[in-house]
């Protein structure tokens, strides 16, 4: 009963003990913060990949000779169980430029990106089937790239396109990202220059590579949340891109949704599929499976990578403030001493006294990690607020929009894993302590009496 | 005939001394002997130390036996191993060979746990130097050995109880206007009356002191002496006192004198 009295009162009044806490506190809450944020944005970009993408993908290679049918594809693809929904979609590199306006800067190595896209060409109804397509076209802020009806997307009122000549062409329509869309100044209505090189058989019998050009009137925008797609796709219904094209391809890449009750089941409905199109006669050659996961794989693994780096090397941060207990404890012992000799003579056993300043470190540490979880889960909660009143108050942009793609700072408080950091650091404590704590219990009270 | 201490001088060093180590305890162990319980019983006690490549004997079988209620002053010159003595009684040492026994128990053969036990049970100590703990209150001073003694489920229980025992027993010995202060905010004589009261909180059998009245004036000190015997006898508490103070010594039931590891009665003459 003693040594929990004791121990609050010896390091309770000590400055330094309230120093320890604060390093403890600070290294623990920079622990929190630091893996509640690489968690967060893992967490965000999974969602992100999630929204731009489908639960497994697959990639169709073909040549002229050997075409591949889409209704053939799909049908396999169907057919396999878990599979809820499957959406053909055709894909092409293109260079564009805004219609009527000399902003083609490919010669440049600032502004080529901006003038190439990635061109989807999508059925929008099959879409709303399998992919968040409609949730893009109705999260788009600026009234200005709103498209005029999200169910038939690809529409839009003669009357709205702002060239007058351009009216009466019957030019087709287009979905850009919302971000090439602002970045470029552009607004609904508007019109751009798509140009591709057609991969139909003549490019592969000639040596020239010849080009197909088209004037596309925007229709609207999407909005992905996805920096890089917002930022450099744009999509058309495929009729339209095949006739831009000119591509013998009836489908680039099936995208599927499953019904799924965890990660380890995608990975097994991904290895159904491969084995369905094996039985139907597709060989690896000519379709790649691949889920969501396997797909962004790198990008993926390398935050993830990131996020468990940052916590080993935290950690042991965290485990080596540790230490400043063990200073300060055995400082205690030493200062202490004849404290020990009185508490044997009323009847202090030594495992007692052991156990005294055992609970001494632990108790700065456990102090420590209150301060810690406390600071850290402020912190978190409050990471954008502080994050702007840091960017306001001293004109310094510490989070790059441009640069990771959220307009916030993402960041997921792991409830589980602060209470681990928080019982193995207070482990820790406890066990670096026992070597002053044991020294303080085998001290010959006699000898502890008569120190100085 | 029971040797002198002047006896036991003469005779040290001569062949005589062994017959004579024998003798004087026994004799000493026999006093008073009044059909009072007997507390403890210490037969032979040796207590060696190593001193670099030197073996010293402190205690050379010292024989001792006290009972219930009873004040016994050890007096002697410095380093005569009085202390030695007073640690060996308190369980604080152990004996190099010898036996000890405490209310009937052997304690040579207890575990260091069950000696910590009995020490917080059956004895209290009165140091010199007060020796209480800086960061604690009088009253938070005086109830630790009941803190040390308690369980956490019998401290919650009791602690009321204890706390007003504990403040009843500072008040009784002029302290109560000093309950909450800190050993740093007491005078001399207030902290020896804290120590006093953490000694006997426990009702102990057996008191301990060591040069209780040594680091304090005249005046206090007889207060102290005074406070010390009254309360004792209240309590049928036994008391151990090592002093150079023979006035102190005097009020003793007996004095006995150490000298060189050995103990005799005190010279009459």
């Amino acid at each position: 009963m003693y040594k929990v009295f004791l121990a609050r009162r010896y390091m309770f009044v000590r400055p330094v003990s309230y120093l320890s806490m604060l390093v403890i506190g600070s290294a623990i809450a920079a622990l929190i913060v630091v893996w509640s944020v690489m968690d967060g944005f893992l967490a965000e970009t999974r969602e992100l990949i999630r929204g731009t993408t489908a639960d497994i993908v697959v990639t169709v290679l073909q040549s002229p000779e050997e075409p591949l049918e889409r209704a053939s594809l799909e049908r396999v693809i169907r057919s396999t169980p878990g599979v809820t929904g499957a959406v053909s979609r055709l894909v092409r590199p293109a260079i564009f430029k805004v219609h009527g306006r000399d902003n083609l800067n490919i010669g440049t190595t600032m502004w080529a990106d901006l003038n190439m896209v990635l061109v989807l060409g999508i059925d929008a109804e099959a879409e709303f089937e399998v992919t968040d397509l409609r949730d893009h076209l109705t999260e788009v802020d600026l009234e200005s790239q709103q498209v005029d009806d999200p169910d038939t997307p690809f529409k839009i009122a003669r009357n709205r396109i702002l060239d007058r000549r351009l009216r009466m062409a019957a030019l087709p329509r287009l979905l850009m990202g919302w971000e090439l869309m602002d970045q470029l100044g552009l607004s609904k209505g508007d019109a751009i220059d798509l140009v591709t090189v057609p991969d139909n058989v003549a490019m592969f019998e000639s040596d020239q590579l010849s080009s197909s050009s088209e004037t596309f009137i925007v229709a609207g925008a999407f909005s992905t949340g996805h920096h890089e797609s917002d930022m450099s796709r744009i999509m058309l219904s495929s009729d339209a891109f095949r006739r831009w094209s000119k591509t013998f391809h009836e489908v680039s890449e099936v995208y599927v949704s499953v019904a799924l009750d965890g990660v380890d089941e995608l990975a097994a409905i991904r290895g159904d599929l491969e084995a369905a199109f094996d039985a139907a006669g597709f060989t690896s050659r000519q379709v790649i499976v691949e889920s969501w996961r396997d797909r962004h794989r790198i990008l993926l693994g390398a935050v993830e990578n990131e996020r468990n780096i940052l916590f080993i090397v935290l950690g042991m941060f965290v485990l080596l403030t540790c230490l400043i207990t063990f200073a300060v404890l055995w400082t205690l012992v030493q200062e202490k001493t004849r404290d020990i000799g009185i508490l044997s003579t009323m009847g202090a056993a030594p495992l007692g006294v052991g156990g005294l300043f055992t609970l001494c470190g632990t108790l700065i540490s456990a102090a420590g990690c209150v301060v810690g979880l406390v600071l850290g889960t402020l912190i978190v909660v409050n990471v954008n607020a502080i994050k702007d009143w840091i960017e306001n108050t001293f004109g310094v942009e510490i989070f790059r929009r441009d640069v990771y793609a959220f307009t916030e700072i993402p960041a997921k408080l792991d409830h589980g894993l602060n209470l681990m950091i928080v019982v193995v650091t207070i482990f820790f404590s406890a066990l670096i302590c026992l070597w002053p704590a044991w020294r303080a219990g085998r001290m010959n009270p006699v000898e502890a009496l008569r120190h100085e | 005939m029971t040797p002198t201490v002047s006896e036991l001088m003469h005779d040290e060093g001569t062949d005589e001394a062994t017959a004579v180590e024998t003798r004087v305890p026994a004799d000493v162990a026999a006093l008073p002997g009044d059909g009072r319980e007997l507390v403890m019983r210490a037969r032979g006690l040796m207590r060696r130390y190593r001193m670099g490549h030197e073996v010293v004997e402190v205690l050379r079988g010292v024989d001792f036996d006290l009972r219930r209620g009873e004040s016994v002053a050890i007096m002697g010159r410095s380093g005569a191993g009085k202390s030695t003595l007073l640690h060996l009684l308190g369980l604080l040492d152990t004996v190099d060979s010898g036996s000890l026994e405490v209310e009937g128990v052997d304690t040579t053969r207890l575990s260091t746990g069950a000696r910590s036990r009995l020490r917080n049970d059956a004895v209290g100590f009165v140091f010199q130097f007060y020796h209480l703990i800086p960061e604690l209150t009088a009253l938070e001073n005086a109830m630790l050995p009941l803190r040390i003694a308690s369980s956490l489920g019998s401290w919650m229980a009791n602690r009321k109880r204890h706390r007003e025992e504990v403040r009843a027993l500072l008040v009784e010995l002029g302290l109560s206007s000093r309950l909450f202060h800190r050993p740093n905010q007491l005078s001399g004589g207030e902290r020896q009356r804290v120590a006093l009261a953490r000694a006997l909180v426990n009702r102990p059998r057996v008191l301990l002191c060591d040069e209780p009245t040594g680091n304090l004036d005249e005046r206090t000190a007889e207060g102290i002496a005074d406070q010390l015997f009254d309360l004792a006898q209240e309590h049928g508490q036994t008391i151990v006192l090592v002093t150079h103070d023979g006035e102190l010594a005097q009020r003793a039931d007996r004095t006995l004198v150490m000298t060189e590891g050995r103990l005799g009665l005190q010279d009459e003459g």
